[in-house]
């Protein structure tokens, strides 16, 4: 089980998957995200961060949106109210884990 | 016999000179008499001057000037009850007052005389309308000079409060707005306080031009209750707008972010003024 390193300052995490299913490369996902190399990658999930905040975020939210890709289906937002001492990794479930 | 005696009498009296008597008391009492303008009041029932002048070396005395126009009587009451032959003689040389006191006190008082350099003896200018009496006056200026220019280098604090053009032309222009004014935008800041910036979108600058750059909008950071900035010249994060604001804040008040050069800092956080307040919009294009 692969997993990605996230933050929760303002985290993206999109899956693999979904970017087959819409369509959208790998390349073209790294120039919609500002960035030359993704915060973690897996086989399975890309994890993007830390961002500028939420204003940041929500157009990085926008900018997926208008490449195809679903809120929360094919990606979701990572953020919270955490002490800096907790770090937070994720993997994908496969159909027989999930409940 | 006798009409010729008077005759000659007469003859010798219209055209012999005057001769000087000297009546010690008389005379020179009579003119510091007439000198005397303090503390003495002439009434009518004074002795008319006297005829004897002194001369010195027998010499013809020049002619008397014409007699003064007769005062009009003074009403009853009000004369001087003493008379002039009690006064004390007035020492000599200078001016003098009389000190006050009995009136018979035979002492005066020197007055030294300054001469006045300050300008017009007109007395002291008359209080504007405005001003009440024995209020400090304000400087009057001159007359002649115009009025001075206003220094066209920006101070600490103007209180122009306008930006300087509207946000459309700003970004048309590629200029800097200044929300409080272009003094404002630079000047000390208070102790502890620190230059940072942000990148945000229209609507957002908008926001800080609408509260004056007074304080951190309260709308930004949304729900998540936090805004981000970064150090001066840190490059523009991804996903902000391309408006900068550059604004000082105080250095307590920000917290480490996720990268370097990057802070945040808790909302509410309106209490907290900031100070120099830019904001840059790009060259549109």
């Amino acid at each position: 089980m692969a997993t990605v390193n996230l933050t929760s300052e303002f985290g993206l995490v999109i899956r693999q998957a979904a970017l087959e299913q819409r369509g959208v490369s790998y390349r073209k996902l790294l120039d919609t995200m500002e960035v030359e190399a993704p915060l973690d990658v897996s086989e399975d999930l890309i994890s993007f961060g830390p961002h500028f905040g939420l204003e940041a975020v929500t157009e990085f939210v926008q900018r997926l949106e208008a490449l195809g890709l679903l809120n929360v289906d094919d990606f979701f937002v990572f953020t919270g109210e955490f002490p800096g001492w907790c770090g937070f990794s994720g993997f994908l479930k496969r159909d027989s884990e999930t409940t | 016999m006798v009409m010729a005696t008077l005759a000659a009498v007469a003859l010798m009296a219209c055209s012999a000179p005057r001769v000087p008597v000297a009546r010690v008391g008389g005379p020179i009492a009579a003119g510091l008499e007439g000198r005397r303008g303090i503390g003495v009041a002439h009434d009518g029932s004074e002795e008319p001057p006297s005829d004897n002048i002194l001369a010195a070396g027998g010499a013809r005395p020049p002619p008397r000037p014409p007699a003064p126009p007769p005062r009009p009587p003074r009403p009853p009451g009000r004369n001087n009850p003493r008379g002039n032959e009690n006064e004390p003689a007035r020492p000599e040389g200078g001016t003098g007052r009389r000190l006050a006191g009995p009136p018979d006190a035979p002492y005066w008082e020197p007055v030294f005389e300054i001469p006045w350099r300050g300008g017009g003896l007109q007395g002291p200018r008359p209080a504007p309308p405005g001003r009440r009496p024995g209020e400090a006056a304000e400087p009057v200026p001159p007359a002649s000079r115009p009025p001075p220019q206003q220094p066209a280098q920006p101070s600490s604090r103007p209180p122009a409060q306008t930006p300087q053009r509207s946000p459309q032309a700003a970004q048309e222009l590629g200029q800097v707005v200044y929300p409080r004014g272009p003094g404002a935008a630079i000047g000390p800041v208070p102790r502890g306080y620190v230059p940072v910036s942000r990148w945000v979108n229209e609507a957002e600058a908008k926001l800080w031009i609408a509260n004056g750059g007074t304080h951190i909008p309260g709308e930004v950071g949304g729900q998540s209750g936090r805004v981000y900035v970064t150090a001066p010249g840190a490059p523009r994060p991804g996903g902000t707008g391309p408006i900068r604001i550059d604004f000082t804040v105080d250095s307590a008040a920000l917290n480490k972010a996720g990268k370097e050069g990057w802070f945040q800092i808790v909302q509410p956080i309106q209490s907290m003024p900031i100070y120099n307040v830019t904001i840059t919009y790009p060259p549109a294009g």
